[in-house]
């Protein structure tokens, strides 16, 4: 993430020292907490408007209409991005630990290394290969409007420029994300004034009257259910924050600014980016933001915004890879070994695969934003009830790292089975309520969506068998 | 963990843990905040939720 960036901390220097503060997830001094309030908010507004708001916004499109859509946008992001934050920034940012450091009180070392096999592949795969596309075929597009070519969004050019972005992450990644920080203070900047002005030129040529009587794109047909249906991808976009932003949050220097960015930041930008990106969508008939961009803006406007969205996302595949070589080096020591652009590399691999088939990936965006609901809503639940209800937010930072038998977290040879039965209670909430593949619903779903209740179930659940079981056998150190 | 890094690691906690050490981060977020968020994130959801339903 942009976290690196601003900490001055360089990936490719080594393990020691400073460097191996940030890589290898040991807590941070006081002096390495460079993030003040503005800062964190930049990071996360860069962050946030990168593109996925964008596409999350197309996605709600496809339920709803426009007043709809800015009700669904909003409470959900909001509710999402509440959620993570207080679960995950809080205990990061108060000891400065990498977030699957922090974790280990919850699921035990090695619980947190089962998490990590199943978290990785799936999620940094996906969300780079999305990336990824979405920088192709903007350039893709870029190229047709510009260059006069005719280009599909599924050629074997897109998907070179797919590759050549995952490459150029690769590249950049190698001399050292302190070198992105001063381009992203630009990126980011320059992204929110073109999207500004992306929703003034739409309200030039629409009405806001004309705006709101746009259809959605494929709606169910059952009012309640669509808007119930908008309202759990937004919430979906907004917790899948979780597993990137503690990692943030470790660098900043009072819980105030730990948390307030966040709702200006992941909340606000992506509030705003998804409802621009709706009304376009609706606008346009189509929910992929490549191919609104140009023609809501013109060329020149539209062309400029597309490479920024290019930029923008190039960033975002860095630091994602960034916080996955974090994430991964608590999986075995034998990765402390690898060299630095083998590990980067080879975390790149499984989105390189990927983009061979954009269609099946990006096209089916909002199924994949249900999919990390499903995971995710659940994991925020345990985390939430276990750092703050049930160790009344206080953590024992040498525990953190102390091995299984002297650790208070040691639980069962380092593996807490309570907190992986709740997690999977609230998934099996959720797939009661909701199949993520194919959005058919339980009758009771419209009236509670499906992450809220797997977040719900989950925290009770946790709670319910720490306090029956792990506590009375005096395991995991509750008190 | 490799030695050096080993070392680095006690080197962190001795200081964390040191009566010196005062980080204004090692806090919680005050309850005027959380009572804040919470009540601006239900009265919001909830006149949203309403304004927005079709």
């Amino acid at each position: 993430m942009k976290e690196t960036t601003a900490s001055g901390t360089e990936p490719g220097q080594g393990t020691g020292g400073r460097a191996g503060a940030a890589l290898g997830g040991m807590p941070l001094l006081r002096h390495e907490r460079v993030w003040g309030f503005w800062n964190f908010t930049s990071v996360n507004v860069s962050l946030a408007i990168a593109t996925w708001a964008f596409l999350t916004g197309g996605s709600v499109a496809l339920f709803v209409g426009a007043q709809a859509a800015i009700a669904t946008v909003v409470v959900g992001n909001l509710v999402g991005v509440v959620l993570v934050s207080l679960t995950t920034c809080m205990p990061s940012a108060k000891y400065g630990v990498e977030q699957f450091v922090a974790l280990r009180s919850v699921f035990g070392r090695n619980g947190v290394r089962v998490l990590l096999m199943v978290l990785l592949p799936f999620l940094l795969a996906t969300w780079n290969a999305v990336l990824a596309i979405m920088i192709g075929r903007a350039l893709t597009n870029v190229a047709n409007a510009v260059l006069g070519t005719d280009l599909r969004a599924d050629s074997p050019v897109t998907i070179g420029l797919c590759l050549a972005a995952l490459a150029t992450a690769w590249f950049l990644l190698l001399r050292g994300p302190m070198s992105l920080s001063r381009v992203n203070n630009l990126i980011a900047p320059a992204l929110a004034a073109v999207t500004l002005l992306m929703l003034v030129v739409l309200l030039r040529e629409y009405t806001p009257e004309q705006l709101a009587a746009l259809e959605p794109l494929d709606p169910t047909g059952v009012p309640l259910l669509d808007y119930t249906n908008a309202l759990e991808v937004c919430l979906g976009a907004g917790l899948s924050w979780w597993a990137i932003v503690g990692n943030l949050a470790r660098l900043t220097t009072t819980p105030r600014v730990a948390f307030w960015p966040n709702l200006i930041g992941l909340f606000g930008a992506s509030a705003v980016a998804g409802t621009i990106g709706c009304l376009a969508a609706l606008a346009f008939g189509d929910s992929d933001p490549t191919t609104w961009m140009i023609p809501v803006g013109g060329v020149v406007l539209g062309a400029l915004a597309l490479l920024f969205v290019a930029l923008a996302n190039i960033t975002s595949i860095m630091g994602q890879t960034y916080s996955g070589a974090l994430a991964v080096l608590r999986l075995h020591t034998g990765f402390h070994r690898l060299p630095w652009p083998v590990l980067s590399a080879l975390l790149l691999v499984p989105a390189s695969v990927m983009v061979f088939f954009p269609g099946g990936v990006y096209e089916l965006f909002f199924q994949f934003l249900a999919v990390v609901s499903l995971i995710v809503s659940p994991l925020c639940g345990v985390y939430f009830a276990d750092y703050h209800l049930l160790r009344r937010r206080t953590l024992h930072l040498r525990d953190l790292y102390s091995d299984d038998r002297e650790s208070r977290y040691g639980f069962w040879r380092g593996f807490n089975p309570a907190a992986f039965v709740s997690v999977l209670a609230g998934a099996a909430v959720y797939l009661a309520l909701l199949n993520p593949l194919t959005y058919e619903s339980a009758p009771l779903f419209p009236y509670l969506t499906a992450s809220l209740p797997a977040f719900a179930v989950t925290a009770a659940t946790h709670v319910a068998l720490t306090k029956t079981v792990v506590k009375p056998l005096n395991k995991g150190g509750y008190r | 963990m490799p030695p050096d890094e080993s070392a680095e690691l006690q080197h962190r906690l001795h200081v964390l843990e040191s009566a010196r050490s005062r980080d204004p981060a090692h806090a919680d977020l005050p309850t005027p905040d959380l009572v804040l968020v919470s009540l601006a994130v239900l009265g919001l959801s909830v006149w949203l939720l309403w304004w927005g339903m079709p």
